[in-house]
């Protein structure tokens, strides 16, 4: 006969709700999916959002650009989506008797059409608000570098060209101001319609035309091919990028945080999960033994427990899901003004990710104990026999290993450091499971004398050497998640905000000629700036590598074509500037001087992109003189410190031939509101960059999404809670026959409980030992080696997690077993 | 080995086995028996003496280290556990000494278990219909912590007897009930299989209640002696 399922076995799975063990879980599955999902839809968004912000960095979602008027074929193809015209030039504009070189942008309607301008109506605003519209007919907007050059004020009047402007408002924050800060010559904005007034634009004129088109992104998309194929020699097409790289590395950071505190938590729910599974499988050993002599087959019972753990998986997806929406949402407000943009819609791509993630879980850590269970010989109904073979302990190991490994390099996101984590993981526990082992060894020698409570229970410990180290790896592994969450995170955090410590540098001071430097020096040592470096400033196109010429052309990525575009920044120095590190080569200084191949350090990034070794050899234009070097090192520079950065270094003798100027970085106080006005008079060829908006913005974004990570860190805390109570619920079931058969023996409820309770707030304390060592030595392994950060160890979450442990064990625990005590033997074995 | 229909079970030279590293032990050797449809043998001895072991071979719940068993005119060796399990699916019933109910279902699902493991129509019915006759009709809601020993042990009978089984195996059905709810037991256990026709293996140390099986074997340290009718 053959046996096959019917909705009864449905209605089976569902009883299976009852147990603790089923519903223990449920909950770390869902935790599992919560911590994925949340993240998931998190992140989906922010990506998203993050293109916008690369589509804000260009005013549009595409931009034809040109050294001639915009053609009538762009014009006309582009003429069913939004559009908006810019046109850019230098001129000079005139207050009195002073003049001023300036980047004008004439700007048409609509402009911009992604992002906005932040502007203000007084000087000495770090911050400005969001501008809607553009200056109105005859009147300029200018940063406000304009206006202490000349020592203007909002007001006053300008002339450009034929024509009379108001200037009316200070442009703080300009998100299309072409990726860099850094420009040659400070910004005057004007409306398109009066430009030809000005009469300053004729068809000979120098001037960069640009098109800004704008539409959802599938027209976006479908117009890119035929726009391109449509150009004009002169026109060339601007497609978003990436965001602006400060934001963007902040940005990154944080969900690298993110996604590391996920696979965290995964692992910390697989941890419960195996456990709960041991407890679920020791109690349906019988069951399956009567199962099979009521005739079933294997094959029924696989059917039979699929139907279960798939109703399992499917209701902690839909469970964590839901919540990982919800979690979501709440990341989301938490990080709202960040992008000064609204986030887009979350799409359903993480709901998969979802339901592999509890698939896996369970697959991991709970598939070798349910094939073992399954296997229960039928024997098992009339004498105890041996179900669990070593290969299942081995299989048990691989499985885990695997899921493990899989989550990490899913999530990292890249081998190597999926690679560092898991061997972190795996010898983190292994660590964990040695130490706890021999010190369970050394309780072998206790002895019990007069019959005290406590003695047992210490005696204990060494007598089940095996599940004492068990019990203090799990509940380590929960303390271990509490204390990430309770005081290494906090560290982390703090080690990251102290990146952008509140005296960061606040103005840059560029185009500072080699005879003021003496002079500009003691000018700011006057007012008291004493941690400044003046670096000098050289700026090169790159023209060759290894002696083959190389163009925008040659390279698919548009990073490398952007690069190639412009000038980089080069500086002279042999001092490696601050929070830069080798990663590859030997830094200047250690090339022995006299040398006459010191070489070159590179930016890595760059490097990286346009396919740079070390040993290649670059040759960059410098003002019209090539320049080749040897690249000798390459340097990984951290964008987000607002100290002056460069993509290549060289010794100061190889450069000293050429064109020179220095930049600097100082923080001005904002009390000192006369800094930049005395300074331009003083030095009226320094262009003063005042980049508080940024800072500040910076600042923000640190701020905002650090809470956002603790966020996400608490998904950690929930698993570490679960891994408790299944580690809890497993001695539930192990204690219940040893106590039953202790109180047959005769042993008082005062005896066993005081040998219950040393017993556990023992092994208590030495899991918040481990848990919290583990912790510390994680928390500095990713701070020192993953992100970069400098780590303060402190030992506070010790004493914490030592208290957790035995509170945890101790008090939790106890008051579990507590019941089983009071509990009469005879029922006690009645339920086994 | 000679096929009788009217023999639902026999065993031939059945010995076992258990081998550790240090030696081996030797639970039964060389057993011989035939037992014929509808009769009812009891297997006695003394703890430890094999009668469980001895049990679980003939109900192909392991195989033997050696010798031959045929279960319902199929021989039990060569086959796997899961065609062993087919065999008995729907046509053997057991009764163990801790009862096996299942604790998360209740009375009634116990019962129900082998037909609806056996995809057999009406099973609630038939269930209800058997937990009827063992005198429990009105704790079918119930889950096995909820009931007596005696209660759980009638619904074992019942869940035994739902699929009207060729076999019953019993392996001391009253060693964990006391002696008036034991009698009771065992009476309610042969009105069924008398009704049913079923054949019925028993094992016990209980000398009075195998008295009321049709042949006794008497078992010694693995070792069966011829029988007494």
């Amino acid at each position: 006969m053959r046996f096959s399922l019917q909705g009864a076995a449905l209605k089976r799975a569902f009883r299976d709700w009852r147990l603790h063990e089923v519903r223990l879980l449920f909950l770390a599955l869902t935790v599992a999916v919560l911590s994925v999902t949340s993240i998931g839809f998190f992140t989906d968004r922010v990506e998203r959002a993050m293109r916008m912000q690369g589509t804000a960095l260009l005013g549009a979602d595409l931009l034809v650009s040109s050294s001639r008027p915009i053609s009538e074929q762009a014009r006309q193809l582009t003429s069913p989506f939004q559009t908006a015209r810019v046109i850019e030039f230098r001129s000079v504009m005139i207050s009195g008797e002073n003049s001023l070189l300036t980047e004008v942008k004439a700007v048409g309607q609509a402009y911009p059409l992604r992002g906005a301008l932040e502007t203000s109506d007084k000087l000495n605003q770090a911050v400005g608000t969001r501008s809607p519209g553009i200056p109105g007919p005859g009147e300029a907007w200018a940063a406000p570098e304009v206006f202490y050059q000349l020592g203007l004020s909002p007001g006053s009047m300008i002339e450009l060209g034929n024509s009379r402007f108001k200037l009316t408002r200070i442009i703080n924050f300009e998100m299309d101001a072409g990726g860099s800060v850094f420009r040659f010559a400070p910004r005057l904005m004007i409306n398109l319609d009066s430009l030809p007034d000005t009469g300053l634009i004729t068809p000979a004129s120098r001037a960069t035309y640009k098109l800004l088109i704008a539409g959802d992104e599938a027209q976006m998309t479908e117009l890119r091919a035929p726009l391109e194929s449509s150009l004009s020699a002169s026109e060339t097409l601007q497609t978003v990028d990436e965001g602006r790289p400060e934001i963007s590395a902040a940005l990154n950071r944080a969900v690298r945080f993110m996604k590391l505190a996920s696979v965290l938590t995964i692992i910390i729910a697989g941890a419960a999960v195996a456990l709960a599974v041991l407890s679920y499988t020791a109690r349906e050993t019988r069951s399956i033994a009567v199962l099979k002599t009521l005739g079933a087959t294997r094959a029924t019972l696989w059917q039979e427990y699929a139907l279960r753990f798939v109703i399992l998986v499917l209701g902690a997806t839909l469970a964590g899901a839901i919540l990982g929406y919800g979690a979501q949402l709440f990341l989301s407000r938490l990080l709202s003004g960040l992008l000064n943009i609204g986030l887009p819609p979350a799409g359903l791509k993480p709901l998969g990710a979802g339901l592999a993630t509890a698939m896996l879980t369970l697959a991991g850590f709970a598939l070798p104990s349910i094939l073992a269970v399954i296997k229960t010989p039928p024997m098992t109904v009339l004498r105890a026999m041996e179900s669990d073979s070593p290969r299942h302990g081995l299989l048990r190991i691989v499985t885990i290993s695997l899921a493990m490994g899989g989550f990490l390099v899913w999530q990292a996101g890249e081998i190597k450091l999926a690679g560092i984590l898991f061997a972190g993981v795996l010898g983190g526990l292994s660590l964990m499971l040695l130490i706890a082992w021999l010190i369970t060894r050394g309780f072998r020698h206790f002895r019990v004398h007069q019959g005290h409570g406590w003695q047992f229970g210490l005696a204990n410990i060494g007598r089940y050497g095996g599940r004492a180290a068990l019990l203090i790896t799990t509940i380590g592994i929960g303390i271990f998640a509490l204390s990430l969450l309770g005081g290494v995170r906090g560290d982390l955090i703090s080690a990251w905000q102290n990146r952008i410590p509140a005296d960061a540098p606040n103005h840059f001071l560029i185009n500072i000629q080699p005879a003021e430097l003496k002079t500009v020096d003691a000018f700011l040592k006057r007012r008291q700036l004493d941690e400044f470096q003046l670096f000098p400033m050289i700026r090169g196109r790159l023209r060759a590598i290894n002696g083959k010429e190389i163009s925008a052309d040659d390279f698919e990525n548009n990073q490398a074509k952007d690069t190639l575009k412009r000038e980089l920044n080069l500086t002279a120095t042999l001092d490696l500037p601050f929070e830069n590190t080798i990663v590859a080569g030997r830094w200047l200084n250690a090339i022995a001087s006299g040398s006459d191949d010191i070489g070159i350090s590179l930016e890595s990034e760059i490097a990286a992109r346009l396919g740079v070794n070390l040993g290649d050899r670059l040759t960059f234009d410098i003002a019209g003189q090539p320049f080749t070097q040897t690249v000798s090192s390459l340097r990984k520079v951290q964008w987000d410190t607002m100290q002056p950065n460069f993509y290549v270094i060289a010794a100061p003798e190889v450069l000293k031939d050429y064109p020179t100027t220095h930049i600097t970085a100082v923080r001005i106080l904002d009390s000192d509101t006369q800094f930049t006005t005395e300074l331009v008079k003083a030095f009226p060829g320094i262009t003063v960059l005042d980049v508080r908006a940024i800072l500040n913005q910076l600042q923000r974004i640190v701020e905002q999404v650090s809470s956002a990570v603790e966020v996400v860190f608490a998904f950690s805390l929930l698993a570490g809670i679960v891994v408790l109570l299944a580690a809890i619920q497993t001695q539930r079931n192990d204690r219940r026959q040893e106590i039953a058969i202790l109180k047959t023996l005769g042993a008082s409820q005062k005896q066993i409980k005081r040998s219950v309770a040393a017993e556990f707030v023992v092994l208590g304390a030495l899991a918040g030992l481990l848990g919290t060592g583990l912790a510390l030595l994680t928390g500095w392994v990713l701070a020192e080696q993953v992100f970069n950060l400098s780590y303060q160890v402190s030992w506070m979450p010790v004493v914490w997690g030592v208290l957790a442990g035995v509170i945890g064990l101790g008090g939790v625990g106890y008051r579990v077993i507590h019941q089983l005590i009071q509990t009469p033997p005879t029922r006690l074995l009645q339920e086994l | 080995m000679n096929q009788h229909a009217q023999y639902h079970i026999q065993a031939q030279g059945l010995g076992k086995q258990l081998k550790s590293a240090e030696r081996t032990l030797t639970l039964l050797s060389d057993i011989n028996l035939q037992i014929e449809a509808a009769s009812a043998v009891a297997i006695v001895g003394a703890s430890g003496s094999g009668k469980s072991t001895l049990l679980g071979l003939l109900a192909g719940l392991d195989l033997p280290t050696s010798g031959e068993i045929s279960l319902l005119n199929h021989s039990l060796n060569g086959l796997t556990e899961d065609q062993r399990a087919q065999l008995r699916a729907g046509r053997v019933g057991f009764v163990f000494q801790s009862f096996q109910l299942l604790p998360g279902l209740t009375a009634l699902e116990n019962v129900a278990l082998p037909l609806e493991l056996s995809g057999m129509r009406g099973s609630r019915e038939r269930a209800r219909a058997a937990l009827d006759r063992v005198g429990l009709s009105q704790r079918l809601g119930h889950f096995p912590r909820q009931l007596s020993g005696g209660e759980q042990q009638r619904v074992a009978l019942a869940r035994a007897f739902v699929i009207e089984p060729e076999v019953l195996f019993s392996d001391e059905p009253t060693g964990n009930l006391d002696k008036q709810t034991g009698a009771q037991i065992i009476d309610l256990m042969f009105s069924l299989r008398d009704a049913n026709q079923t054949t019925l293996v028993l094992v016990t140390h209980d000398d009075q209640l195998a008295s009321r099986c049709d042949v006794q074997y008497q078992l010694d340290a693995g070792i069966l002696e011829p029988p007494t009718v």
